[in-house]
């Protein structure tokens, strides 16, 4: 009836209308494959009822519960009990730390803006771990004067360390500013080793340092990584015999050694001081430069008392490895003090001293006594932690150091090494707290620094 | 001497641990006359009882017991470390779930109520979501500044007299919290949680009044000034036409009670039978707070509000999920922080990563690039999303205590949602940027779908089982959602009764088992089925025959 070709055409598009029929609605499953199931009756539709699906039957009637309540099992008790008794004492003290952070976590981690009026409360101060002071402390906003910051602070150790400190600022970051610090030190362990580079560690004594300091200071920046500041003002201090920690200086070195031991000085002394900062973060910086410097002069109020300069240049450079959590950080810093032509002699406790911003990692602080100090430090730090504006950082660090008479005595071969490592927080732009482990020449030290440190 | 003082210290603190025990138990003041049923969809958990005292998990205890006391007990958790032998050689020492049914699922209570896995929402519905649309009648009355949280706000009392709190959008972000917080708690609602009555709103300064006394300074000291409340608003997100963008929230009905701890019960509820973190729905909210991205998960998110019921002012405890907010890409202060999701906030296993890699390792939230440029939504992406590696910023106990089976239970929540529901509750955040609803629904979906991939292949998505004309049927939940084809299913059986004889393995082509070709005197079956070439673990189903000889599903476990 049909030629074949015809019969052949029918079959091909009949057979092509199918394969479109059975084709389109499998496009349209594929189009609407994951979760587009509009269309579908199956789970995940809007139209899906599980068999059997709940009544709505009130569970505030009368009822069963759908389980006993819950307690550990029996075997799991048995194999506790004896671990709990001997934890007791921990979990006690965990709980203790609880309740602390209950009532003062709040004050740490979301810290009110400061309001103006007094406040009168406890503060803790630490110069080390077996030394920490506690005692009351005052705080007022725009107290008397707009814009202003007061803070008293009176502590005493268990080491019988005592310290007042007073700071009175106003216009804080604003382009002109002042400052006021007072303080009163009494420390009846100091530590001193001898003068120069080579004093044997075996020298160890330790004498008592009374030092009481007031300083005005002008302030022209806002930012303190961007300031010069004028300074004035007036310094004592006394040497005298210690308590607390044997040998005594006297019974190590004897008294006509000692320059200045047994005496006090007073001093009025002016200068500048400055920092210019060109970095990418004030207080993590993973790229820049920063410049420090100090220029002070002491002139004596009586004949006895020496004149001299006193001085601190410091660089710190910074390069990110291939990343700002990772970054090499140097620093280089040179301080020293120059007795004036026909200055009375310098006592050793006014010398350039490892101790504070100067401390030298893997040796105890005042370890090192002399005209000049100079540290060569190379950093590698890495962020572990980063919440907000705090930045937990790893260090991994190698420390050259010397003292010297003056700068020409300066020699590689009496270098003194340290290497090591440990924590940086990052605080802010004036403050962070270090945490370093580092062996020096002779031996490990672990020390705790807080304040505008590297 | 010292023998016995040593003695009598040990048997004291004996003693008071027993004491602590039985101080810590309920159970003597429990209301048994319904017993227990383990078949039921009920628990009824709403039985009259005084209200219990005001007591609140505190915010920074949480905080410092999860930082710092809980890793530490871990890592010293002894016994913990003896069951490794125990567990190597196959026993589960793991606890699961305590309020599951036989069914192996969660049955309504005044924490949860099934919803959208049992019977789908229409999407009109799900976009109103628990109570009809209302919104605060202008002018609005400040009563009080907004305490705690990182978004700024006040409460206020609407025209018609009712209680708001109102917490403003961050400045640079309209709608970004605000929808973020619709979205979510839309969809916590559908999935069966209790949420307030939120909604997106618009207002002007002038819409404002602070009230006389807070205006003076009221009774507990608080004040606000006109300066004040001008500092409030310069933090809020504004719209071109410079009205406000927030979000109102209605105080949730009855006598609040503070916020619950998940890791124990609520002191003084009767009704409160089960640790919170062995609760089934608290457990498997994971994999919804994972899914959404609610990052912020803490005890503080949560509400207990006592409703009394009777006239002699007994009543129950609801609990409630407050505020997710902190969700999808959207954080208090602007959009959310890349490693939110990632990282808690204090990471002990990220910090120990980074100090022994020197920096060098590369954590998976530096390669989410989840910021589209919409500032509605944030920073919100789905390509390096991992479902498992989820993290809240303070580790939650009933997440911690999650196990396979509870996890299964909330994918399968996550899966129930289908485009149109998704769609609907991204609707309820009310977005005015078509391009934020178009982009928060594409990484939504495809979110949903890894959610989905990770967990029916951890565990054998074979559910909802009945029968019918003397067949066993079920479904294969990730061919119902498309993300596999018709698949072949494996059963192993194990049959008591007068006949045995046919206990053992069977392939199923289709997800169903003809029952009486099986076995035909058996009076209980055991059946364990797994996904043929499969790894994911199986189901146990039990069956029972009826006095009128009919089987009947009695008992399911997955994985």
């Amino acid at each position: 009836m049909f030629p074949k070709y015809c019969r052949l055409h029918g079959f091909l598009i009949v057979g092509l209308f199918l394969a479109a029929w059975v084709a389109v609605p499998a496009r349209a499953n594929m189009a609407s494959s994951v979760g587009d199931s509009t269309n579908s009756t199956g789970f995940g539709d809007t139209t899906w009822t599980a068999p059997d699906p709940p009544g709505s039957e009130d569970p505030s009637q009368p009822g069963p519960r759908v389980a006993e309540p819950d307690r550990d099992p029996t075997w799991e008790t048995a194999l506790r009990t004896p671990f709990r008794v001997v934890f007791f004492p921990m979990r006690l003290l965990a709980r203790g730390m609880e309740l602390g952070f209950k009532q003062f976590g709040g004050e740490l981690m979301s810290p009110k803006p400061p309001s103006p009026g007094v406040k009168v409360g406890v503060g803790i101060y630490a110069g080390s771990a077996n030394d920490v002071a506690i005692g009351p402390t005052v705080k007022a906003r725009d107290f008397l004067i707009p814009d202003s910051k007061f803070g008293l602070f009176a502590g005493w150790s268990i080491t019988d360390h005592r310290r007042i400190k007073l700071t009175e600022s106003i216009a804080d970051r604003q382009p002109i500013g002042f400052r006021l610090i007072g303080s009163y030190d009494l420390k009846p362990n100091r530590r001193f080793f001898g003068i120069g580079n080579d004093t044997p560690e075996s020298q160890r004594s330790y004498f008592r340092l009374e030092d009481i300091n007031a300083e005005g200071s002008l302030l022209f920046g806002s930012s303190p990584l961007q300031q010069v500041r004028l300074v004035g003002g007036y310094s004592a201090m006394t040497a005298k015999s210690g308590w607390k920690a044997e040998p005594l200086l006297t019974e190590v070195f004897p008294r006509e050694t000692v320059p200045g031991y047994g005496g006090s000085t007073h001093e009025l002394q002016y200068g500048a001081t400055g920092d210019f900062a060109m970095i990418n973060n004030d207080v993590v910086p993973s790229l820049g430069v920063h410049l420090r410097t100090e220029l002070r002069q002491f002139q004596g109020i009586r004949e006895s008392d020496p004149d001299f300069n006193q001085w601190l240049f410091e660089g710190r450079g910074y390069v990110p490895v291939f990343a700002p959590r990772r970054v090499i950080a140097v620093r280089a810093a040179w301080a020293g003090v120059k007795p004036l032509a026909g200055s009375a002699e310098m006592p050793f406790y006014r010398l350039a001293h490892n101790e504070g911003a100067l401390a030298f990692a893997g040796y105890s602080s005042r370890r090192f006594h002399d005209n000049q100090l100079a540290i060569l430090r190379a950093e590698y730090r890495w962020e572990l932690w980063e919440r907000r504006e705090w930045t937990l950082d790893a260090v991994a660090l190698y420390e050259l150091t010397e003292v010297a008479p003056f700068s020409s005595a300066f020699t590689w071969d009496k270098r003194r090494t340290a290497y090591g490592g440990g924590f940086r927080l990052g605080l802010s732009d004036r403050s962070n707290v270090r945490l370093d482990l580092a062996k020096g020449d002779e031996g490990l030290h672990l020390t705790l620094r807080i304040g505008n440190i590297f | 001497m010292r023998r016995t003082i040593l003695s009598s210290m040990f048997g004291l603190l004996l003693l008071c641990c027993a004491g602590i025990s039985w101080g810590d138990n309920p159970d003597r003041e429990l209301k048994r006359s319904g017993g227990i049923d383990r078949t039921t969809w009920i628990d009824h958990d709403k039985q009259p009882i005084t209200q219990p005292p005001e007591w609140e998990s505190n915010y920074y205890t949480g905080m410092f017991r999860q930082a710092i006391t809980d890793p530490l007990s871990h890592a010293f958790d002894i016994p913990d470390k003896l069951l490794i032998i125990p567990r190597s050689l196959g026993a589960k020492t793991e606890r699961e779930a305590v309020n599951v049914n036989a069914f192996d699922e969660v049955p309504n209570s005044s924490w949860f109520t099934n919803r959208n896995h049992l019977k789908a929402i229409p999407p009109n519905e799900l976009r109103k979501g628990p109570t009809e649309v209302v919104l605060p009648k202008k002018p609005w009355t400040i009563k009080h500044a907004k305490a705690g949280g990182q978004t700024a706000g006040f409460q206020i009392k609407d025209a018609d007299g009712k209680k708001w709190l109102i917490k403003l959008d961050p400045a640079g972000y309209p709608q970004l919290v605000s929808g973020a917080d619709m979205v979510s708690r839309t969809l916590f609602w559908a999935a069966g949680y209790n949420v307030p009555n939120n909604q997106p709103v618009r207002f002007r300064r002038e819409d404002l009044k602070i009230d006389e006394d807070l205006l003076k300074g009221n009774e507990d000291g608080e004040q606000m000034r006109e300066s004040d409340l001008a500092a409030v608003l310069e933090r809020g997100a504004r719209f071109p036409d410079s009205s406000y963008s927030a979000l109102a929230s209605l105080f949730i009905p009855g006598e609040v009670l503070g916020a619950p701890s998940m890791q124990k019960r609520r002191p003084g509820d009767a009704n409160d039978w089960y640790t919170h973190n062995h609760r089934r729905e608290l457990r498997g909210m994971y994999v919804l707070a994972s899914w959404l991205n609610s990052w912020d998960a803490k005890d503080q998110n949560f509400l207990d509000v006592f409703v009394p019921t009777t006239k002699d002012s007994l009543g129950h405890v609801d609990h409630y999920v407050l505020d997710v907010g902190a969700s999808l890409g959207a954080a208090g202060m602007g959009a959310r922080e890349p490693w939110h999701g990632y990282e808690n906030t204090i990471d002990w296993g990220w910090m120990a990563r980074r100090l022994v890699t020197l920096g060098f390792t590369v954590e998976p939230w530096r390669h989410a690039h989840g910021d589209p440029g919409i500032p509605a939504v944030g920073n919100f992406e789905s390509a390096a999303y991992r479902p498992e590696q989820f993290k809240t910023l303070q580790e939650q106990p009933a997440f911690r205590a999650m196990s396979d089976r509870d996890g299964y239970w909330g994918a399968k929540i996550v899966a129930s949602f289908s485009r149109d529901q998704i769609a609907a509750a991204i609707d309820a955040g009310g977005y005015e940027d078509p391009k934020a609803k178009q982009y928060l629904l594409k990484t939504l979906m495809e979110r949903r779908e890894k959610v989905m991939r990770y967990w029916f292949r951890e565990v054998a998505p074979l559910d909802f089982f009945e029968i019918k004309d003397g067949r066993l049927k079920f479904h294969d939940l990730a061919q119902d959602v498309g993300i596999t084809g018709p698949r072949e299913y494996l059963v192993q059986i194990d049959s008591e009764g007068k006949d045995d004889d046919k206990s053992g393995a069977y392939r199923l082509k289709s997800p169903e088992l003809p029952l009486d070709n099986i076995t035909s005197d058996a009076t209980h079956l055991e059946l364990h089925l797994s996904i043929a070439g499969s790894k994911a673990k199986p189901v146990k189903v039990e069956l029972s025959r009826t006095a009128g000889a009919d089987w009947v599903v009695t008992w399911i476990r997955h994985g």
